[in-house]
């Protein structure tokens, strides 16, 4: 029994496996143009990967670019105006997020479906109008520029692309194992059960708005780290990057990846990203295709792209068991 | 204040508020009755101003039978959206609402695509001021602020007093007991959601004949109503109207006082607040 | 007396749940059949299941020789099958005249006159509250409006789910007035009811069921005398 059971998780882990090295070896492989790209499908994926533990719980969150602004401001007033070092303010970036969090998640998580959305839309307008109207900490609408690199460690010092490259690869890894564990702990088909019904949930004593104030503020957290990596490494952010065009593709992403697994909104993220970079040529068509991509993917595979390799196989068992059973099934 | 500055300000902001009132009781009724967030509602706004142009600016259609066609055509759009693309995903929230936001995303796509992203004017309809009192209203907006209100008296009376208003009032309360008595819900659904196209197009329609339309139109107005409607009440048809002539007249004073920027915050903080402490809104239940 | 209802070997699924299984019955031309049983028994579920709200697992249902159980609620209704489900259920922000309309929403105008005479002859006071709001309806009220908006669907066959709950025994007394005089006047009658002893004053059928499946059947004349029933479902 057991022999049989490692085997067919073997492919999945075979495949990660093999990613993995594919993806640390990529700065020998690619120019920095594409380790740019890839850069930010990993920022994305961690937004689209951290968001997915509210999707679950059936609260679509709009205000997830604004907990990315937090931590990216955060991060970067601590450096330029305290001078401290980005290892220490990368976390404090994340706290902050993660405390802005909890204090808005108070009153706003006992909110459910478009309630819940509109609150969260409307904090991600006042925490951009803020950082928009206010020039003195936050630069104003230009935003702020020469946003210093980390600190060096050692060798690395952050002078090329690649350094950035394994520091925003390593939070990614972070973030998905984290959230990977999370989804395959005891309490971790809780938020699952909370998202498919909250009343049946709470009549059986589960702790809802526990649930949905610990999952805002982890979510939280790493929006807010990720904020901060992209802002060292951009040198440059201003508050346009933190509206509702992100909170759409975050949660686009979340559904056309597929939600029925961590990794799901990774590989939407992923592809969404990259794919506009390799067909630059029709830019102009990309939002009406990625619009028909979308409008596909929900009506004809709802668990997303990373369903397909499931449903394929059923589709081919189907067929099998049409053959063998001469013709007739069911 | 003076009183003719203070009298210009409110009558601008009535007539606004009239057009965001359209707009919202068409998202009031699409939410309150389907419980779905139309994401796509602004660009339905957007292809009503869109159509009444191409129809009258660049094909020379009469001015009236313009904006009738414009109106029809998106209804028609919004039925064909209803039927084949949310129907089939109908109970599933989170899709649902995905689907709209990828339909907006392609309507907007698509009339930039046809039309192109500049602003296009609508030639000069009513042209002329009235004035009195020291406060002056173009004829223009005064038709708009006429056909609002012959829209919403129309929809009143549909809702009230007609039997397909009485279905989708039933359908509103309790679904499943309307259906037992032949209510049907896709034959509702299909209604409401044309209906709320319908309303969209003509606010559109209306905006567009007073200032310019272009692609990107109808996203402020969208959100704006979103805010409208939780400050009246999400599925209150009351509370559309109050919360867009509130909103309007906020807009208004706002914007004059202390700037357009100030007025956009306000609106969205009166919202926040609202959905903290009031989620029902003014006439919201249930 | 032919056949009005026949319920062939109906298994109700709620998911992995049987809610009802195996559960036939029949009803005639203008009979008052009932349903008792526990909470959870099933039985409004089976309403469920005739009205079209529910679709069955397996089995079939034939109303006056047509077979309906894959057929929409809106179908259902227009061959003359009303229900009044559980807990009333009127429309709250609508008018009472508005919840009358509603019931006779599949009809034309021109037919429903004598119909509406009809219901402001059983339910004298719904004529005076026309306009107001059916949520403030007292309890007893709002359920003699759900039965009239039942009656305004011009139903050959009613379906009554519990009438008497949460109603004082006056009130109770005068729905079952009403409901025999309905019955007197051609419409058959499904009354699903834990209070027993309502439910065998007024029907001449009845089912028992228990936890889905039906346990005893038979004339009410006959159960009345059985053991079982009388200590398990008439107190004695």
């Amino acid at each position: 029994m057991v022999s049989i059971k490692l085997r067919s998780n073997m492919g999945p882990l075979i495949t990660i496996a093999i990613l993995l090295v594919g993806l640390l070896l990529m700065p020998t492989l690619v120019s920095s143009y594409w380790i740019h790209v890839l850069m930010l499908m990993f920022l994305y994926g961690i937004l689209a990967v951290s968001l997915r533990q509210m999707l679950i719980l059936g609260q679509v969150s709009f205000a997830h670019p604004a907990f990315m602004a937090i931590g990216a401001y955060t991060s970067t007033m601590l450096v330029m105006n305290l001078g401290l070092p980005f290892w220490f303010t990368i976390f404090l970036a994340g706290f902050a997020s993660g405390i802005v969090a909890f204090l808005l998640g108070l009153p706003v998580l006992r909110l459910t479906g478009p309630y819940f959305f509109l609150a969260t839309f409307a904090f991600l307008e006042v925490v951009r109008m803020i950082l928009t109207h206010y020039y003195v900490p936050f630069g104003g609408p230009m935003g702020i520029y020469n946003i210093p690199p980390p600190n060096p460690i050692g060798p690395i010092n952050f002078s090329s692309i690649s350094h950035f490259y394994y520091l925003i690869l390593i939070v990614f890894v972070i973030t998905l194992l984290f959230f990977y564990s999370l989804e395959r702990s005891r309490f971790g088909q809780s938020w699952h059960a909370i998202g498919q019904s909250h009343l049946l949930a709470e009549s059986l004593g589960v702790n809802v708005m526990g649930y949905r104030v610990l999952a805002f503020v982890i979510a939280c957290f790493f929006a807010g780290v990720a904020g901060a990596c992209y802002a060292h490494y951009m040198t440059h952010m201003s508050p346009m990057e933190f509206g509702l065009t992100l909170s759409v593709d975050c949660i686009v992403w979340a559904v056309v990846g597929g939600m029925g697994s961590v990794f799901g909104p990774a590989v939407g993220a992923g592809i969404l990203t990259f794919i506009p970079q390799v067909f630059k040529s029709t830019a102009e068509y990309e939002a009406g295709l990625s619009a028909v991509i979308f409008i596909i993917i929900i009506l004809f595979l709802p668990g997303g792209l990373i369903s397909l390799p499931q449903v394929i196989s059923r589709r081919i068992k189907k067929r099998e068991d049409i053959v063998t059973s001469g013709g007739k099934v069911g | 204040m003076e009183l003719t500055f203070f009298l210009q300000t409110l009558i601008n902001g009535i007539q606004m508020g009239f057009l965001y009132v359209l707009m919202a009781l068409g998202l009031t009724l699409i939410f309150g009755i389907m419980h779905v967030i139309n994401f796509a509602h602004g660009q339905l706004y957007m292809l009503g101003g869109f159509f009444l142009w191409w129809l009258f600016a660049i094909h020379h259609v009469n001015y009236v039978l313009a904006i009738l066609l414009s109106v029809i055509i998106v209804a028609a759009i919004g039925f064909i959206v209803e039927r084949f693309l949310l129907r089939p995903i109908r109970d599933q929230e989170l899709y649902v609402m995905c689907m709209t936001i990828a339909l907006g995303q392609f309507f907007e796509f698509a009339a930039r695509t046809v039309w192109g992203p500049l602003d296009k004017a609508i030639p000069p309809v009513l042209p002329g001021i009235i004035k009195f009192a020291g406060v002056a209203i173009t004829y223009k907006r005064l038709m708009a602020v006429v056909v609002g209100i012959a829209l919403v008296t129309g929809l009143y009376l549909f809702i009230q007093r007609t039997k397909a208003g009485l279905a989708m009032r039933a359908v509103e309360q309790d679904p499943e007991v309307a259906t037992t008595y032949g209510m049907g819900i896709n034959r509702t659904y299909a209604l409401v959601f044309s209906l709320g196209a319908l309303l969209a197009a003509a606010s559109g329609a209306l905006m567009g004949t007073i200032m310019v339309v272009n692609p990107v139109m109808g996203t402020a107005p969208m959100l704006k109503s979103f805010m409208i409607i939780i400050l009246g009440g999400m599925g209150s048809v009351t509370g559309a109207i109050a919360g867009g002539l509130i909103v309007g007249m906020m807009d208004s004073f706002f914007s004059s006082l202390f700037g357009i920027d100030i007025a956009y915050i306000f609106v969205f903080v009166v919202a926040f607040t609202f959905i903290i402490f009031k989620p029902k809104g003014l006439f919201g239940r249930g | 007396m032919s056949t009005l209802l026949e319920l062939k070997n109906i298994t109700v699924r709620y998911g992995m749940a049987e809610a009802v299984r195996g559960v036939s019955l029949d009803l005639a031309e203008g009979e008052i059949i009932t349903l008792i049983g526990a909470n959870g028994a099933g039985k409004s579920t089976i309403l469920k299941t005739i009205s079209g709200v529910k679709k069955p697992t397996t089995g079939e249902i034939w109303f006056r020789g047509e077979r309906i159980d894959k057929l929409s609620p809106e179908k259902i209704v227009a061959r003359g099958i009303a229900h009044v489900p559980e807990r009333r259920r009127i429309f709250p922000y609508m008018s009472v005249n508005d919840n009358l309309k509603a019931g006779a929403y599949l009809r034309k105008d021109s037919e429903i006159g004598p119909d509406l005479e009809n219901v402001f002859h059983h339910f004298s006071l719904l004529k005076q509250r026309l306009g107001q709001m059916a949520g403030t309806l007292s309890g007893g009220e709002q359920q003699m409006l759900a039965m009239a908006r039942g009656l305004m669907a011009g139903p050959s066959l009613m379906l009554l789910d519990e009438p008497s709950l949460g109603l004082a025994p006056l009130l109770v007394m005068e729905i079952a007035n009403i409901a025999t005089e309905i019955n007197k006047q051609g419409v058959g009658i499904i009354l699903v009811e834990q209070n027993a002893g309502l439910a065998f004053r007024l029907a001449q059928k009845a089912y028992v069921l228990e936890t889905g499946s039906i346990v005893m059947e038979g004339d009410t004349a006959e159960l009345l005398n059985d053991q079982r029933v009388k200590e398990k479902y008439l107190g004695i």
